[in-house]
């Protein structure tokens, strides 16, 4: 009897039942969701402290924002004339319309906040190099991808934030040299902000920056894995003094034999063991699940708190004072606001310096970095590496300065773009009765 | 950390039951303040005001909802009697506020017009703030009581005369909107405006067109000469206070203000910088206008006007915009060139048409032409850019004064 209850419910709550070891192992492999992680993972790796979880954070926020905006999906609609009318609308009589709004814009917000600070992560413990070089590289990709995902979904609300941030990157895209006005006429659907701007922002935001993150967030895990896992392996594997087997002269290493001695998957499968390390499933399984919890609750909390702002209706002819750019843009527009140099009755704008020159020459610096990095061995996976003191403190220095200046942007500039102290209190704009 | 006593799995499991819980508390948190919206709360009032004051009946037919008046030719959503629950219930117009019945507005209705066109604020709004445009980011608050107060007018509707005119701004003396009423006698007694301003395609072109000036934005307002005088006498820094102040003194706003100093009351002041706030730009719907005077609103557009007009019409005001009535008149005698009363009897009809459409040419080669041209101390008559069709109604213009003649 009692067996046959286990039976029935053995054929209730699994699809397929491994009859042999094989069997058993071949299953973790086949399955998508088992084989994205090891089949055990060193306790280092898995602490809270060494990755700070950043990634795992930035995915989990990924998966709300398609949740909630596949929701939000169904309420708005692409056009100049109604989208506007339907974020009111959905702010206002949708059940749970405006903390859907609420949690899509914080998951999005925070998405470029974790995304840069697991960069920054990643610079500190220097895991960007050798062969890390590429998911280094795809790392940036991601963070391009999700700042253009925000700005993109920052346009379709199409009131006045919207329409001047627009206005404000359309102008800030044209200064690029040479293909500046295209790229910008390519983007905008024409000369002219409008319909055709919305609608492409639109496919933009649902379809072709989604893909392309999801492409490269596969291709990201999928090299963590080839690099032989985080960081703190390398340390672990330096620690435990592995001795380097002699090659063999009658094994391949690789599919070709191309390769000579063991490739970093293999020595870090064998530095693991019983006392450093635990099994994949359930351990990581379970704490990635808390982070997906902890990550829910806290969006889900600061969009109970605080709603997603809406302003007035787009209109061309009336700019807002000030008119600002999103917030991890405001770094650029406060230093064309400073770059912008008047000299008599000639304005020399900043667009290309702040818009163009500094950005660019971080990016091309992010690039390179990995191989103009001298720093020695030991650094890789170490929070603060002595021998990186001075890297570390200019890295340091320059996102120093991208906070102040959003800072700046953010709180301290008033009216006409002019500078206010915390107490200075703004003046009064004036309203229409 | 290399060591497994720090490790220990039933810790990362108390964790998981615990952010399970945190997560179960927040959706309920959720849950809870989605079924408890302010609405709601007017309503379950509403219910019991209707049990306790009308009938037991009535309460229980009342069925808790967002209540909203739609009105697609309007382009409005009215969700206000959503808590404005008695407005269209005429034994409850002794019932507190926000559930009394709406005064009788006949011929208007609040059915087919809503809320908000009248009073203000936004109407697609459900929290009291939002809807009663007390919010940043929302142009029209309601034009009640509270703003009145901050104006420091007595009357509390006297606001809402703006809003009445942005539809009636062709109609004269209707009864309620006594201050637009001043406000449009001291534009038709003294009948200066026009002379700089154009107001409804009519005026000159020395200073604003003023006919939507209500839409106007507050951005390109010059507040910098009454910015610290509206904040000490803690009046709005608002649209309406600039053209109050600029009525009563235009150089103190403006200092290079061409408009003449007029000494205007108080009263006066605030009843025309009403009517600018009420001249907007609206398309009513045929709907909302009796039939009798359909006819009568003249279309937005100054080139509609023209294929409404009748033929004559149009030629009068050929007449008068292309400069024909600088040199000539109709039976009002000679001026620069001839007077042209009986004119279309008096010359050939092909001829007069060749004369207005290229009297230039017709000066050099007609032998009559000519004779006039010297005739009229060789004052040439210049040829203006005209079609044949407007030429026909120019002449059908000159021909009307025969008939009046005869």
């Amino acid at each position: 009897m009692k067996e046959k209850l286990t039976n029935i419910w053995r054929k209730l709550t699994w699809s397929w039942s491994p009859r042999s070891e094989r069997e058993a192992s071949e299953s973790v492999i086949k399955n998508f969701w088992l084989h994205w992680f090891p089949s055990r993972i060193s306790l280092r790796s898995l602490g809270w402290s060494y990755s700070l979880w950043l990634g795992t954070i930035a995915a989990c926020l990924f998966i709300i924002l398609a949740i909630t905006g596949l929701l939000l999906l169904y309420f708005y609609i692409p056009s100049v004339r109604s989208a506007y009318w339907s974020i009111k609308d959905l702010e206002n009589v949708v059940v749970f319309g405006s903390l859907l709004r609420a949690q899509h814009r914080w998951a999005a917000e925070l998405m470029v906040a974790v995304v840069f600070i697991h960069l920054m992560r990643v610079f500190f413990t220097a895991s960007y190099r050798d062969q890390r070089v590429w998911n280094w590289y795809i790392g940036i990709g991601l963070l391009v991808i999700t700042l253009f995902l925000s700005f993109t979904g920052y346009i379709l609300p199409w009131d006045q934030l919207a329409y001047w941030a627009l206005t404000i990157g359309m102008s800030i895209a044209s200064e690029i040299p040479f293909l500046g006005k295209s790229i910008s006429f390519l983007l905008a659907g024409g000369n002219v902000l409008g319909q055709n701007s919305l609608l492409r922002f639109f496919v933009l935001h649902n379809f072709f920056l989604p893909a392309m993150l999801l492409f490269l967030f596969a291709l990201h895990m999928w090299r963590i894995r080839k690099d032989g896992g985080l960081t703190s392996m390398d340390r672990l594997i330096r620690e435990t003094q592995l001795k380097e087997t002699p090659v063999s002269p009658t094994k391949s290493y690789s599919l070709l034999g191309v390769t000579e001695g063991t490739t970093i998957q293999v020595t870090t499968t064998q530095v693991l063991d019983e006392r450093n390390s635990v099994r994949s499933s359930p351990h990581l399984l379970r704490r990635i699940a808390v982070v997906f919890l902890i990550t829910t609750i806290f969006t889900l909390g600061l969009a109970l708190l605080s709603p997603a702002p809406l302003e007035e209706p787009a209109n061309p002819s009336v700019t807002p004072i000030p008119a600002k750019a999103p917030w991890y843009f405001l770094w650029l527009q406060e230093l064309i606001a400073i770059t912008t140099i008047k000299i008599g009755k000639i304005t020399i704008s900043g667009g290309l310096i702040g818009g163009i020159l500094v950005p660019g020459f971080l990016f091309l610096l992010a690039i390179l970095w990995p191989f103009l990095d001298r720093s020695p061995k030991e650094a890789i996976g170490v929070w603060f590496h002595k021998k990186r003191r001075i890297q570390n403190s200019v890295f340091i220095l320059i996102c120093v300065v991208i906070i102040v200046l959003i800072i700046i942007g953010l709180y301290l500039r008033g009216p006409y773009w002019k500078f206010f102290w915390p107490w200075q209190p703004w003046p009064e704009i004036p309203a229409q009765f | 950390m290399n060591n497994k006593k720090n490790f220990n799995p039933d810790k990362d499991f108390y964790w998981l039951a615990f952010f399970s819980f945190l997560l179960f508390v927040v959706v309920i948190i959720a849950f809870y303040r989605e079924a408890n919206p302010e609405w709601k709360k007017y309503q379950r009032e509403f219910k019991n005001y209707l049990e306790e004051n009308i009938s037991p009946e009535s309460a229980s037919a009342f069925e808790f909802s967002v209540k909203q008046l739609w009105l697609p030719e309007l382009n409005k959503v009215d969700r206000c009697i959503s808590c404005h629950l008695g407005y269209d219930q005429p034994n409850l117009t002794e019932a507190p506020e926000p559930y009394a019945a709406h005064p009788d507005i006949l011929p208007h209705s609040v059915l087919k017009m809503g809320c908000t066109i009248c009073h203000g604020g936004q109407g697609f709004a459900l929290k009291k703030k939002d809807a009663h445009g007390e919010v940043e980011h929302w142009e029209e608050p309601m034009l009640g009581a509270k703003l009145a107060k901050k104006y420091g007018f007595e009357s509390e509707k006297i606001l809402m005369q703006m809003n009445c005119n942005t539809c009636h701004r062709r109609d004269e003396d209707l009864t309620g909107m006594e201050m637009i009423n001043l406000g449009k006698n001291l534009l038709t007694q003294k009948k200066k405006c026009q002379t700089c301003h154009i107001i409804d395609g009519k005026g000159g072109k020395l200073a604003a067109d003023l006919t939507f000036i209500g839409d106007k934005p507050a951005e390109r307002f010059d507040f910098s000469q009454i910015k610290d005088k509206l904040i000490e006498s803690e009046r709005p820094l608002s649209v309406l206070s600039w053209h109050f102040e600029h009525f009563m003194n235009p150089k103190a706003v403006v200092p290079d203000s061409k408009m003449p100093y007029v000494k205007y009351t108080e009263e006066e002041a605030w009843a025309l910088a009403m009517l600018m706030m009420s001249w907007r730009s609206v398309s009513l719907p045929v709907m909302l206008i009796p039939e009798e005077k359909r006819e009568e609103v003249p279309p937005p557009e100054k080139k509609l006007e023209k294929r409404k007009l009748s033929i004559v019409e149009w030629g009068k005001e050929l007449f008068e915009s292309k400069g024909c009535s600088e040199c000539h008149t109709i039976g009002g005698g000679v001026e620069v060139g001839p007077d042209l009363i009986g004119i279309t009897k008096l010359r050939d009809i092909q001829w007069l048409r060749k004369m207005i459409l290229d009297p230039e040419k017709m000066e050099q080669t007609d032998p009559l032409a000519k004779k006039l041209y010297q005739e009229y101390e060789e004052t040439g008559m210049p040829t203006e850019e005209l079609t044949l069709q407007e030429v026909e109604a120019i002449i059908k213009y000159i021909e009307s004064f025969n008939k009046e003649s005869n």
